[in-house]
């Protein structure tokens, strides 16, 4: 392990050998904010032309980092250098933008605009903007890198890898040949994941540096020649992803040696308990046709499937979130009115969104008041909160789920993304729903802390509740006792406990070969 | 701050009416410019200027920006607070014109003169179609809002209905328009 000081990394890689300076440098970043310190004497070197991973536990710093190497937020102290320049003045957006570009943790995509005019935000040009001139160097642009959206639509009703292609397109176009990526992954599926993966690659080749940040650690060695690890606002370690290991790397992450837990205990089968949730012949055009499934009380189900398979549409229909054009859906033996989340929720159900920014949370509120939303009025007497019952309750469930929060007090949208996904799940698992729907429940969560997300779930089901677990993460579906898979909108095939890998995925693609074998470098 | 200022004026004024003014005061609300009223002209003039601005000037984008994602807005460069800034002064500068406007026609400053136009604004910009979520709408929508509330204005009074009663049906629209602005734009949850 070529383990080197906090703050002077040194770059690696054989293609850097002849030119010493890194494309960028960060060192000795410190930034505090208020009592919590995000990066302590942080920092990372970044060689030209390689691709760099930065990974580390949620709350880590990586995106506090991200910000600072993007000139969105100043160092307290430290020193940011591009190709050996200093970094220019955090008010000359431009020139930053020209150095490095970026996808954001959070979407930077303005909704109620047009993919062109998100585009073009800020740069249409001087005087009148030409709309359809506009309209299309967006098309140009998007056709350059084989993105297939039309300018003209509203960004906020694209996919989330539609929008985040555009995000790439965008940071792009700036002419920055250092990209960074917070977390691109965490809400793609496996076919939009190869080819994010399959464009990186084409750019690298054509001399692009990357910093790409992920919990999904086979995706490190994947795309990546050299890691950086970050534990509790600190630099650990720096070295080429070859001299590794999965074992030694989670160890510095997480700062323990223990070996990762199984997470597919065994619990006991379910046998012919009631079932809390089914839905029966359920249709929506254009998403799923035709699904019938049932999960029994303790009992834990996977659902498992592309992006285009209907499944995130399926979890919204049973949630109330869309309405189906026919078929049922009943909770713990209600029928909740379609289309209606209170009724849903009334019914006994528990529902984890997928897009957490959007559906889940409260921003401005504190942790303790979008934690305990839903338990509300079981804090005190006649709808009335006492606040140190509720204070009480958060601090419990912030040590359950492992929660890296400065407080309760503390404003959820101060959180970083890893913790806010965990007070998502937290709330839903805090009413002891009668059956439980999680859309990609441990999405931007940390290896260490998965687990814990795992285990809470599990033992919920141990407790009675069902559960349907919504997700393309094998590691989400390992403790479920059997696995249904959907292919373009019906469920094809139900997999029992104990499935292979391969399997699996060759299921979720349409083929039954094996065919995956050749992915692992 | 309404009420700071409300207040302010009253105080200052004694709570009287002001009858006295000024024929520079008067002037641009009574003079007529080429067989129009100067204040139609001045009013046509200006949202002329802001749909321009606002559809097709980078700053006027930037506003519709901000009320999109502040964030995203800010990663692009736009100086938020500054454009922020800014369209609150324009924004103090128009009422101060329309409140000069009004003098003129009327001759006179009464001492609620303007009370509880904020409302009229308000259900004028939803009719229009303007998000009160931010980011949507356009100037243009909220001219029609505002011709609209005009014409029903009109019609009540021609219709012989009394000037009290139009306050409650002005309430009463805006709140129909609230709810049809909500369930219009798509699923409303919860
Ligand atoms: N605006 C803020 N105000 C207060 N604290 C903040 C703010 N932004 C981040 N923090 C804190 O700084 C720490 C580091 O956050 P950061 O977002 O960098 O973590 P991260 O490594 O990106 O984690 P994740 O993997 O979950 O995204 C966290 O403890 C977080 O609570
Ligand atoms: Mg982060």
């Amino acid at each position: 392990m070529t383990s080197s000081g906090a703050g002077t990394p040194a770059p690696t890689t054989a293609a850097t050998a002849g030119t010493p300076l890194p494309a960028v440098a960060a060192s000795d970043i410190t930034k505090r904010y208020g009592a919590t310190t995000a990066l302590l004497e942080a920092g990372i070197a970044v060689a030209p032309g390689e691709t760099h991973a930065l990974v580390g536990r949620n709350g880590a710093g990586k995106s506090t980092l991200v910000s600072i190497l993007t000139g969105l937020q100043r160092a307290d102290s430290g020193e940011v250098r591009f190709a050996g320049e200093p970094a220019p003045a955090l008010s000359d957006r431009d020139a930053w933008r020209r150095l490095v570009a970026c996808v954001y943790q959070k979407s930077t995509i303005i909704p109620t605009l047009t993919v062109a005019e998100n585009l073009y935000l800020n740069r249409q040009g001087g005087g009148l903007i030409n709309w359809r001139s506009l309209r299309r160097r967006a098309s140009g642009l998007l056709d350059g890198y084989g993105v297939d959206v039309d300018p003209a639509r509203v960004a906020g009703e694209l996919t989330v890898e539609q929008r985040q292609l555009v995000e790439i397109a965008r940071a792009l176009s700036f002419g920055a040949r250092f990209i960074i990526l917070d977390e691109p992954t965490a809400q793609l599926d496996a076919a939009a994941i190869e080819r994010l993966f399959d464009r990186m690659r084409q750019l690298r080749d054509s001399g692009v540096t990357f910093m790409f940040i992920s919990h999904h650690l086979q995706e490190v060695y994947e795309v990546c020649q050299t890691v950086t690890v970050f534990r509790d606002a600190r630099h650990v370690l720096t070295a080429p992803v070859t001299d590794l290991p999965h074992d030694e790397l989670v160890s510095a992450m997480t700062g323990d040696a223990g070996p990762l837990l199984s997470s597919g205990a065994a619990r006991a089968p379910v046998g012919d308990a009631p079932a809390v949730l089914s839905v029966g012949g359920l249709r929506l055009a254009g998403f799923y046709e035709d699904v019938d499934l049932t999960v029994r009380a303790g009992e834990m189900v996977g659902l498992i499937g592309s992006g285009s398979s209907g499944k995130v549409a399926l979890a919204e229909t049973i949630a109330g979130l869309r309405k189906a054009d026919g078929g049922t859906v009943t909770v713990a033996g209600n029928r909740p009115r379609p289309g209606s989340v209170p009724s849903a929720l009334a019914a006994g159900l528990g529902y984890l969104p997928q897009d957490r920014h959007r559906e889940g949370l409260v921003p401005l509120l504190s942790v303790a008041e979008n934690a305990t939303l839903p338990i509300a009025g079981k804090l005190g007497p006649a709808g009335v909160i006492a606040p140190a019952r509720r204070r009480a309750a958060a601090r419990r469930m912030i040590g359950a789920y492992d929660i890296k929060t400065a407080g309760p007090d503390q404003p959820v949208n101060a959180l970083s993304g890893g913790n806010a996904q965990k007070v998502v799940l937290a709330r839903a698992l805090s009413n002891d729903p009668k059956a439980l729907v999680m859309v990609n429940p441990t999405a931007g969560v940390d290896v260490r802390s998965k687990e814990s997300l795992l285990g809470a779930v599990a033992s919920a089901a141990t407790g009675g509740t069902g559960v349907l677990v919504v997700s393309d993460e094998l590691d989400d579906l390992r403790s479920c006792d059997r696995v249904l898979v959907m292919f373009h909108g019906r469920v094809v095939r139900e997999v029992p406990r104990g499935w292979a890998d391969a399997d699996l995925i060759a299921a979720v693609e349409g083929v039954r070969a094996p065919l995956e074998g050749a992915r692992e470098q | 701050m309404l009420i700071v200022l409300r207040g302010l004026q009253i105080g200052i004024t004694g709570g009287q009416n002001l009858f006295d003014i000024p024929q520079s005061v008067l002037y641009l609300g009574n003079a007529v410019w080429l067989g129009l009223p100067a204040s139609i002209w001045i009013c046509g003039g200006l949202f002329a200027a802001g749909i321009l601005a606002l559809g097709f000037l980078r700053h006027g984008r930037a506003v519709y920006a901000i009320g999109g994602n502040v964030d995203a807005a800010r990663a692009a460069g736009i100086r938020t607070d500054r454009v922020v800034w800014i369209v609150l002064m324009i924004g103090g500068l128009l009422a101060a014109l329309a409140g000069l406007l009004m003098t003129g026609r009327l001759g006179s400053v009464a001492s609620a003169q303007g009370d509880g136009m904020i409302f009229t604004v308000f259900a004028a910009a939803v009719i229009g179609g303007v998000s009160l979520d931010g980011g949507k709408g356009t100037l243009f929508g909220a001219l029609c809002g505002v011709i609209v509330l005009g014409l029903i204005n009109n019609i009540l009074t021609l219709g012989g209905v009394s000037a009290q009663w139009i306050q409650a049906i002005y309430g009463g629209i805006i709140l129909v328009a609230l709810i049809l602005a909500r369930v219009t734009s798509g699923k409303a949850q919860d």
